[in-house]
């Protein structure tokens, strides 16, 4: 007789050679108890595995007496049930019974949560390469369009805070505060309540020329612009004029809508 | 044999799942390589280097030893810049050797315009301390706008036009 594989054992009731896995003898119908795998397994407690014993018991067609073979091979499952072996799955209602991690059907459950994972992630690499880059992970502006927004926003802001016609000086105002943060409003206000008695006075128009605005960091919430404005200031009282060539550092900050103006500082 | 097979297939689960989890965590960056917004965000910071080490270049000068100097100057420039400086460096030489010309060029800020992968608008506010014969002396402040035109070479961003704005 050959010997018994590491898979194998003796069916308890017909002594054929089975398959260690199997619950039920091909050879001779009777229902077996599962055999436990190794004993390290499943060593933490487990319920005692009363209903494989009655069904060992219950069947009608198993031979008196064989409790004590069954015994021979299975001592663990009637006595003291140390290690009990665990109950068959629910769902393993096929003629074999196996140790979970061996399960085809976990094979199955485990390929297609790769399959769904894999997707997954496929998915958001994709997105990650085609996204429209309106922004870098490090919330660098680098999209096309929100960049020229907020170049355009720039000059515009600037050209708004920094032209006055004496004859207009309310309404200029106005225009230029509409884009202001609510602080830098309050600075801008007391900086034109300190020069607005000289230009009346000496009838003053600033007019501010954008030569060019570019940025020097951007993200979707706060922008620094460099720009290069040529500012003519003519005093129409004396018909003095003086164009001055500047360079500017302007802070815009934007919540939902539009860039506002928040900082606008002169370099040296 | 299925356990061994379970065992890996598990494994390759796991393993996607935190990544998965790390795409939701830390978004594009989960992505292996950069993605087009990663390179268009270190193409900025290249394009600002570059510039920032062309405009010091550019504006830097020292009579004692202007074959270094001009030589600074045309390793961060390309095309028609690059062609019109090495037309001009003669020039130069011998007009800061005889005016005794010292001049050392910095960068107050660098603005960047419209760009794309291989070009780019550039606007920089600069100075130079500058001091030769005519300054009797004495070190002159200047201050310039200056803008470039950037070509991307080789993986290097060089100044391909460069004009100073009135």
């Amino acid at each position: 007789m050959a010997k018994l594989k590491r898979d194998e054992r003796l069916c308890p009731f017909c002594a054929e050679t089975i398959k260690a896995a199997a619950i039920r003898c091909r050879y001779c119908q009777a229902d077996l108890p599962p055999v436990e795998p190794e004993p390290k397994v499943e060593a933490g407690p487990s319920e005692p595995d009363e209903p494989v014993e009655a069904d060992v018991l219950s069947r009608p067609a198993a031979p008196a007496g064989d409790t004590s073979r069954l015994h021979g091979t299975q001592p663990a499952t009637d006595e003291e049930s140390p290690a009990p072996p665990p109950p068959p799955p629910p769902a393993t209602t096929t003629d074999e019974s196996v140790p979970p991690l061996a399960s085809r059907r976990l094979t199955a459950v485990l390929a297609a949560l790769a399959i769904l994972a894999a997707a997954g992630v496929g998915a958001a690499w994709w997105q990650a390469e085609h996204s429209s880059a309106i922004s870098a992970p490090d919330g660098t502006l680098v999209g096309d369009a929100p960049r020229s927004e907020a170049i355009v926003a720039g000059a515009d802001l600037t050209q708004r805070a920094l032209s006055y016609d004496y004859r207009n000086l309310a309404n200029d105002m106005e225009v230029a505060e509409a884009r202001m943060t609510p602080s830098f409003r309050k600075e801008y206000k007391a900086t034109m309540a300190a020069v607005r008695a000289n230009t009346l006075k000496n009838k003053i128009v600033l007019q501010a020329d954008v030569v060019s605005s570019s940025i020097i960091m951007a993200t979707e919430r706060k922008a620094q612009l460099l720009v290069f404005i040529n500012q003519t200031t003519s005093a129409q009282a004396t018909k003095a004029q003086q164009l001055d060539r500047n360079s500017l550092i302007i802070t815009l900050v934007r919540g939902k809508g539009d860039w506002m103006l928040s900082d606008l500082t002169a370099l040296g | 044999m299925t356990r061994a097979l379970n065992v890996v297939l598990g494994l390759i689960v796991v393993v996607l799942v935190v990544w998965l989890g790390a795409f939701a965590v830390r978004g594009s960056l989960a992505a292996p390589g950069l993605t087009p917004a990663e390179e268009l965000s270190e193409d900025l910071s290249d394009i600002r280097q570059g510039a920032r080490a062309e405009a010091v270049a550019f504006l830097t000068l020292d009579y004692r030893r202007m074959d270094e100097v001009t030589a600074r100057v045309l390793a961060g420039a390309t095309g028609p810049f690059k062609k019109q400086y090495a037309s001009s460096v003669k020039t130069l030489q011998q007009a800061a050797v005889s005016q005794d010309s010292l001049a050392k060029g910095y960068v107050k800020e660098i603005g960047v315009g419209t760009f794309d992968r291989d070009s780019a608008t550039v606007f920089v506010s600069a100075g130079s301390k500058v001091k030769n014969k005519g300054t009797k002396g004495k070190v002159e402040d200047r201050t310039w706008r200056i803008r470039f035109n950037m070509t991307k070479v080789d993986d290097r961003w060089l100044v391909s036009q460069l004009e100073f704005v009135g």
